[in-house]
């Protein structure tokens, strides 16, 4: 293990993803060399560039987010803008029905690109590093003690002592686990699908969503003969799609998009991500704030998951800074319940909006086809709720 | 040490909190209500104190060159913001058990606060010269002669200082809230903690450092919102308030 400067740190990160890059980041450049962090993970997750594609979806909260830390800039040319997205939904046939089309954007700013995650994460590593406020460890934490004036750790047999944990280590949180908080959560009985594929038509910057009746599947630019495909399946057909080979995905992609993007010419970085739904019961518990994928797991169908992270960081990063300001204690259980009372109505919304259009599409329950038409339609028929739409998937109107 | 007996400080009221003195850092404990208030009371004095001396609050010590005098600090709730953000703190209690709590948990929290089991009239200005900034914080209300314990107390507050004082209104709502309310039906702080008697009205305040040749720079009111369930920053200073002075 590195020689720390000191056992003692402001904060204490467990989990080393984008998420909590993130936050060491802006709670760096706003407060500098006043704070002491120790983010910890077990392992070393540098950013494998030969990694299959894994298409992030960036709004509008989290390029402002970008901006404010001056990294926009280094990430932008690895962005794909979406000005069109096109939603509809098939019946048990086939047949495309319903059809959504939302202008994506916000006050004439495109609201939404997409880039993938390892060149993100790559790029955030790189800043996090610059930095020489923040340690970085690579252990299994234990024996985790949430007193009431500090916390400690037990990493590499060596205690370490700090004002405010934050589990940041994803859906499968060890923290969690270790501290026994509960979540809300169930199975989605579905497992998504990502390719990337190399197409003959110009996908002119449009995302499209189909909702198919085994579940969603999504089309999203990434350069102009280059698209990322995320499929999401239900349960009876997840043998069928962990089988399926190269030959008959391109046909299935094909026969879903080939208006958009004609023939596919080249297909690869398949992978598979398991699905669930799951929010904790309570984003702190007592010296332990709870972030990102640990807090909040969320359906992928409209890419929040990680916009949703980083609107977190931004509301617990505010509240440590103040209390930087005025010195007062960075984890203190008023601070954490003031988080917790700003983030859940954003995470509860988006967490159970996109959990209730996944669960009335993802389905061949043939009554509800006229249902499924008709809000659809609707939504397609009302200017000022598409806008809204786009607006909310923005983030940029939540306070935080 | 035992403080001697002397006018401004009530020994029954010493006794009263060096039973509980144990419990001052437990946010959830005897003194909960007041790690609700203190956020906000920081928050009201630094914002008062970082506008007026045009402070540079990203420095790493902002208030390195501020002497504070935190008269009655209990277990050390809004000495330790001070000293945390650079300032030379100097801090009386003549409860000694909530000294030696103040004492340990700044140790823990590594920071350098000059603590004293004592009353203010035990301090010598000689010897702790004075200072930029004064704090009377929830004091007045356990004080038996308020004019007394201010002569004395305001000697020690240099030329162009700051007086902050908190304490809680007189009034029927107050004696209703903060008496009855908050010590016996809600159990916000612990029975027997306030004499009505010795609450006083913002205004009597103002007239009495008047006379003591201050002037009343800006006052609040500190609520609890039923809406949010905080505590916040307000107009209405009909229980608890906060105020600032300086010498005319």
């Amino acid at each position: 293990m590195k020689q720390l400067k000191s056992s003692h740190s402001d904060l204490i990160i467990v989990g080393n993803g984008i998420t909590s890059q993130f936050f060491a980041l802006r709670l760096s450049k706003i407060l500098g060399g006043r704070i002491r962090i120790i983010i910890i993970d077990k392992e070393r997750k540098d950013a494998d560039l030969n990694e299959y594609v894994r298409a992030l979806s960036l709004s509008l909260s989290t390029i402002n987010l970008c901006k404010s830390l001056g990294i926009w800039k280094l990430i932008e040319p690895h962005t794909h803008p979406i000005s069109r997205i096109f939603i509809s939904h098939s019946a048990s046939n086939g047949e495309k029905r319903g059809f959504l089309s939302l202008d994506n954007r916000v006050n004439d700013e495109v609201a939404s690109y997409i880039i993938d995650e390892k060149v993100l994460r790559k790029i955030v590593s790189e800043e996090t590093a610059k930095l020489s406020n923040i340690d970085l460890i690579y252990a299994n934490i234990s024996d985790i003690k949430l007193e009431t004036d500090q916390v400690n750790v037990k990493v590499h047999n060596k205690i370490l002592t700090s004002k405010l944990l934050v589990a940041a280590d994803g859906r499968k949180s060890t923290v969690k686990k270790q501290l026994n908080i509960k979540s809300v959560s169930w199975d989605y009985n579905q497992l998504a699908l990502s390719c990337l594929i190399e197409h003959s038509k110009s996908n002119k910057n449009i995302a499209v969503e189909n909702f198919l009746q085994t579940g969603p599947i999504a089309l999203l630019p990434m350069g102009n003969g280059t698209s990322s495909v995320i499929w999401s399946v239900n349960r009876d057909n997840i043998d069928q799609i962990k089988k399926i080979s190269n030959d008959d995905l391109k046909l299935n992609i094909e026969k879903q998009f080939k208006n958009y993007i004609g023939e596919i010419i080249k297909l690869d970085n398949s992978g598979f991500f398991e699905l669930n739904f799951s929010v904790v019961q309570k984003l702190y518990f007592k010296r332990c704030a709870i972030i990102g994928d640990a807090a909040h797991s969320i359906h992928p169908l409209a890419g929040q998951g990680t916009n949703l992270g980083l609107r977190d960081i931004i509301c617990l990063s505010d509240s440590i800074i103040e209390a930087f300001k005025y010195g007062l204690d960075v984890g203190s259980i008023n601070n954490l319940q003031e988080y917790q009372r700003k983030r859940m109505p954003d995470i509860l919304t988006s967490a159970l909006a996109y959990d209730g259009i996944n669960r009335l599409y993802s389905n061949n329950i043939s009554s509800l086809n006229p249902l499924k038409d008709f809000i659809i339609n609707l939504a397609d028929s009302i200017p000022i709720l598409k806008k809204t739409l786009v607006r909310g998937g923005s983030g940029i109107s939540i306070k935080y | 040490m035992v403080p001697e007996m002397n006018k401004t400080v009530d020994q029954l009221e010493i006794k009263k909190f060096s039973n509980i003195s144990y419990d001052w850092w437990n946010p959830e404990g005897k003194f909960a209500t007041l790690h609700k208030i203190n956020p906000i009371r920081v928050k009201f004095m630094l914002d008062l104190i970082f506008k007026n001396n045009q402070i540079d609050i990203h420095a790493v010590r902002p208030l390195a060159n501020f002497r504070v005098l935190d008269i009655g600090c209990g277990g050390g709730l809004s000495s330790e913001p001070f000293a945390k953000l650079g300032a030379h703190v100097c801090s009386v209690d003549a409860d000694s058990q909530a000294i030696e709590v103040a004492k340990n948990h700044a140790k823990n929290e590594n920071l350098k606060i000059d603590y004293k089991n004592c009353s203010v009239e035990d301090l010598s200005l000689k010897k702790d010269g004075k200072f930029d900034v004064l704090l009377i914080l929830e004091l007045l209300e356990h004080i038996d002669d308020t004019n007394h314990f201010l002569s004395i107390a305001l000697k020690y507050l240099k030329k162009n200082g700051v007086v902050f004082v908190s304490t809680i209104n007189k009034n029927i709502k107050s004696m209703v809230l903060a008496k009855f309310a908050a010590e016996y039906i809600l159990n916000l702080v612990p029975k027997g903690t306030h004499d009505w008697n010795k609450f006083i009205t913002p205004s009597n305040l103002s007239q009495m450092m008047e006379r003591h040749g201050f002037d009343e720079i800006l006052r609040s009111g500190i609520i609890f919102d039923p809406i949010s369930l905080k505590w916040k920053q307000s107009t209405d200073v009909s229980v608890n308030y906060i105020t600032s002075f300086s010498q005319i």
